[in-house]
């Protein structure tokens, strides 16, 4: 299986590609709410205004 | 998923704490200097009201 | 360094084993360290809770203006998620990763979501609130925000609840789990007294500033107590997972069918909803109470928290040593259900004779009866639930006794105010009280057919236990 094959890392591809959907995927929630955040901020009190 | 590899090759002990940690800092440093830099957010921080009109100076 | 920490954590698991009852939880394999680290969770969760129900109900009101009503609906969003706490603790069972993980990705992902939901909860607030220039735009946007806020700190408590609970049960053998119990509500009931207090104080003098402050702060906390909690706690399996993606996967519906038919699944989940509704209805009327009817102080009332926690404490602590001797954990629930009922009668009590002293005994003993009733229920759920489907169990069992708990203390709320306007305030009260008495009698005439409650059945632990205490 080609899931099954061991990097220099000692992760299968399989394991790999789990935890960099896990990443990814966490990283866009938070982009997302980092971005709600500011406009909530913006909406509350204009800076630089 | 793109680069979905990369942990093979790149330890995730080493990998993650580096990614996470350069978003961190990277938004943190952000942060600070708008702080330093304006005196619009301690001015908040410090409890002054704020202006509810739109008179903006 | 390492050597200073060492010593931190031997002394305070020492000082566990002498002063704490649920203390000598630990086992070999699971050090008392790395249990009470697991336990971190409740911390954050006790937080999130006090936070959502007690700050900000108080902050939204009183420092900024938004209406009570508009507060309550926000307030009682997070309730919407509790009964998917079955399907979250389902798909934590079911889950199928290559890294042979089943409950980390789950709490991982719960606490992202309550972090996120604190990131733009201030925000989200104030622009609710029409502070600032918001009011400039249309109100829709901070209620959204705000109902987006309180529905995501909701859901990642939940998630985070569940799926940790079911850790903890993976992780402990069998004769451990009664302490195992104990050690997590009173973490949880620990981190809510202690943010209580906490947030108190940080707010004390309010400010916007402050409140975007310290909620942000209370994310941060979220996540770093989360990870610290489930750091290197669930061994990888990574071999299990390739088998299991090759065998039938059950959905929900297959897997609830399953878990229905377990010895008296049903009765059980009714009895947990019916109990905790009986012993939180009465959650918001207990300091009005002693205020409005019983003339008692300010200060006096707010003891009476302090009280019930006190009394929670202590059956927490009783059931987890008797429990961890073997004896029948849903018989303990229903003891903490008989408690309850002489405890609800002396707070009725208390009005007709003007005697606070008896309320207090009341409150005590709810705090007593409820505390050996949820580690009963929980001690029960966790050690009736099949290998396979432990996520499922907690998750039903979080799923009744949240909702149970929500909707009751909503309802006694309402039902107070409906009964009080009706007839006379005292009257509101005391119908509240009955009513819980009632559901009292209600769940202990539910629990008589189950089995270890008419036969008396002792297990031999249970007999030898007078000579070891001499010894």
């Amino acid at each position: 299986m080609a899931t099954d094959k061991v990097g220099l890392t000692g992760l299968t591809e399989a394991e790999s590609e789990e935890l960099h959907r896990n990443l990814v995927q966490g990283t866009q929630f938070f982009g997302m709410i980092a971005a709600l955040a500011h406009l909530l901020a913006y909406i509350y009190t204009p800076w630089l205004g | 998923m793109i680069y979905g590899k990369m942990w093979t090759v790149v330890k995730p002990t080493v990998g993650i704490p580096v990614f996470l940690g350069a978003v961190a800092v990277g938004s943190f440093c952000v942060h600070l200097a708008v702080t330093t830099h304006t005196t619009w957010v301690s001015k908040f921080l410090n409890g002054e009201p704020i202006h509810k009109a739109a008179a903006s100076s | 360094m390492v050597r200073l920490s060492r010593w931190v954590v031997d002394g305070w698991a020492e000082l566990g084993t002498r002063f704490l009852p649920f203390a000598d939880a630990a086992t070999p394999d699971l050090p008392l360290s790395r249990l009470l680290r697991l336990s971190l969770f409740q911390v954050s969760c006790g937080m999130a809770m006090v936070l959502l129900m007690g700050t900000l109900n108080r902050v939204m009101i009183v420092e900024m203006h938004v209406p009570a009503a508009l507060v309550a609906v926000m307030v009682s969003l997070p309730i919407v998620f509790a009964p998917l706490r079955a399907v979250i603790g389902f798909r934590s069972d079911a889950h199928q990763s290559a890294l042979g993980w089943k409950r980390v990705p789950f709490i991982w992902r719960g606490s992202m979501v309550q972090f996120g939901g604190f990131a733009i909860m201030p925000f989200a607030l104030l622009v609710l609130a029409g502070a600032g220039q918001s009011s400039h735009y249309p109100a829709w946007i901070g209620q959204f925000s705000a109902g987006l806020a309180f529905l995501l700190v909701g859901a990642g408590v939940h998630t985070v609840q569940t799926v940790g609970l079911a850790l903890a049960t993976d992780l402990v053998p069998q004769e451990g789990r009664p302490k195992v119990v104990g050690l997590m509500y009173v973490m949880l009931l620990a981190g809510m007294i202690i943010s209580a207090l906490l947030f108190g104080g940080l707010l004390a003098d309010y400010s916007p500033g402050r409140l975007v402050q310290v909620i942000q702060a209370a994310a941060v906390v979220t996540l770093v107590l989360n990870v610290i909690a489930v750091w290197k706690q669930e061994a990888r399996k990574p071999l299990q997972a390739h088998t299991a993606t090759a065998s039938d996967d059950p959905d929900f519906a297959e897997a609830w069918a399953l878990f229905k038919s377990g010895p008296d699944a049903l009765r059980r989940l009714l009895i947990v909803g019916l109990g905790t509704a009986a012993f939180t209805m009465e959650d918001v009327l207990l300091e009005p109470y002693g205020g409005e009817i019983l003339h008692m102080s300010v200060g006096d009332t707010t003891l009476l928290t302090a009280t019930l926690s006190a009394g929670g404490l202590f059956g927490f602590g009783l059931a987890s040593h008797v429990l961890g001797r073997g004896f029948d954990p849903f018989r303990m629930a229903g003891l903490g259900a008989m408690v309850g009922v002489p405890a609800f009668a002396a707070v009725i009590l208390a009005a007709p004779l003007a005697a606070p002293v008896w309320f207090g005994v009341g409150v005590l003993l709810i705090g007593f009866g409820g505390g050996l009733f949820s580690h009963g229920t929980l001690t029960a759920t966790m050690q009736a639930a099949p290998a396979r489907q432990v996520g499922l169990a907690l998750g039903a069992w979080g799923a009744m006794q949240a909702t149970a708990a929500g909707l009751a203390v909503a309802f006694g709320g309402i039902a107070k105010d409906v009964y009080g306007a009706l007839t006379d305030a005292t009257q509101g009260y005391i119908f509240v009280y009955c009513l819980e008495l009632l559901l009292l009698v209600v769940t202990i005439g539910a629990m008589a057919p189950l089995a270890g409650w008419r036969r008396t059945h002792h297990p031999p632990i249970l007999q030898d236990q007078p000579t070891r205490r001499m010894t």
